[in-house]
């Protein structure tokens, strides 16, 4: 008897009519939730976060050209404006210097019948 | 193919300035490849959040009954067992979430792949004010490469060894002087890092701001009592020369370079969108 003391009160509406009550309060809750709209803004908090992180991860990915002949012993130059500087650069991006880029220009000069534009006609 | 190799070579390469499209989409092609992995990290976490919220809201909303039907062996409830588990999150929710979240990776991978081209079209003036200012700070770099110099040749070298990077310091300060002839002593001491570069941020790489020296505003003063009216210190950079030896390379960088910012503008909006959709 104690336990069923403990338990909620039963239903006083017809359960069918309760459940989807329910169903429809959910839903109303979940929709305030996703578009912010709600006193529930953790949603969109958490998610802004994740956004700010996304978009510095791919500021780390800005080309890395230095128009120098040995770009290695020079800086980065990466800001025009403050705020497009990469934090944390990918350290899948390569150093460019001026010869590198060079290269990259007579590869794609050398051989145009093999270019990628090319075999997609073939 | 020999015509067509040297057809190509006339047309496309030997024509000073005109660089093929395809060094660019190369070059382009570099960094957007880098974006997937971002994309999917970032929409991972998201739903994980949206996982996270859906569960307690199907707790608010409903964790009374699982706690009835907990109880279902003690009590006799009309409610059918059947019905509130196609409700609860495992059977009815659930595939449906994952449905959506399929679609949103997919509308993500679709918006990384949009095409080059309509970016630089629907954005022609921002790109060209962009690709303009990057030339010139290249050319500028050319021009004062001093400016920009690392001074030790192991950045990555720690703490502990300080005293070699020392020395080596002092050996590159002195053979760049016989080649940076229009660096001046200021130039020379840009302060640079002792530390891992792993540990500095990026901050530390930036070139410092140049100071708008006096000879500058001078030469506003002048230009504007001779009619060149409300430029700016930035307009004068504009008249940093071509370089000739390096011109095509630089024109490149400043294009690749110019189209990242715009792409990174476009493309984490349309991005973020994509999410919310």
């Amino acid at each position: 008897m104690e336990e069923i003391s403990t338990l909620p009160k039963p239903l006083e509406s017809d359960p069918q009519i309760e459940v989807l009550t329910r169903v429809s309060a959910f839903c109303d809750a979940f929709r305030a939730v996703v578009s912010g709209t709600g006193s529930d803004k953790r949603l969109a908090q958490r998610n802004r976060a994740f956004y700010t992180l996304f978009a510095q991860d791919i500021r780390g990915t800005s080309p890395d050209f230095r128009p120098f002949e040995n770009p290695a012993q020079h800086v980065p130059l990466d800001a025009l404006d403050s705020e497009d500087r990469a934090e944390v650069r990918n350290d899948r991006v390569q150093i460019m210097g001026v010869y590198e880029v060079r290269k990259t220009i007579r590869e794609s000069v050398l051989f145009p019948p093999f270019s990628a534009s090319f075999l997609r006609t073939v | 193919m020999h015509l067509s190799y040297a057809l190509c070579r006339s047309i496309a390469w030997e024509l000073p300035g005109n660089i093929p499209y395809e060094a660019k989409t190369r070059l382009i092609n570099q960094f957007t490849t880098l974006w997937l992995a971002p994309a999917e990290k970032c929409l991972a976490s998201i739903n994980d959040v949206l996982d996270d919220v859906i569960q307690q809201l199907v707790k608010t909303h409903f964790g009374r009954f699982s706690i009835l039907q907990d109880k279902i062996s003690y009590v006799k409830i009309t409610l059918s067992r059947r019905l509130m588990q196609t409700i609860l999150y495992r059977g009815f929710i659930r595939p449906d979430i994952e449905d959506h979240k399929n679609r949103a990776l997919a509308a993500v991978k679709e918006t990384l792949a949009l095409e080059i081209t309509p970016i630089y079209t629907q954005n022609l003036k921002d790109f060209e004010t962009l690709r303009g200012r990057w030339l010139n700070k290249y050319r500028k770099a050319r021009q004062k490469p001093g400016e920009y110099r690392i001074r030790t040749t192991h950045p990555k070298v720690g703490g502990g060894k300080k005293n070699p990077i020392k020395k080596e310091r002092t050996v590159l300060v002195n053979s760049t002087q016989g080649t940076d002839n229009d660096a001046s002593p200021e130039e020379r001491t840009v302060a640079l890092p002792n530390e891992p570069l792993v540990t500095q941020g990026w901050s530390m790489f930036s070139p410092a701001v140049p100071e708008i020296t006096s000879s500058e505003t001078q030469a506003l003063h002048y230009l504007a009592q001779a009619g060149y009216g409300g430029l700016t210190v930035d307009d004068l950079a504009r008249l940093y020369p071509r370089d000739h030896q390096f011109e095509d390379e630089l024109v490149v960088m400043a294009d690749v370079r110019a189209y990242f910012t715009l792409a990174y503008k476009v493309r984490v909006i349309l991005g973020a969108d994509a999410v919310r959709g």
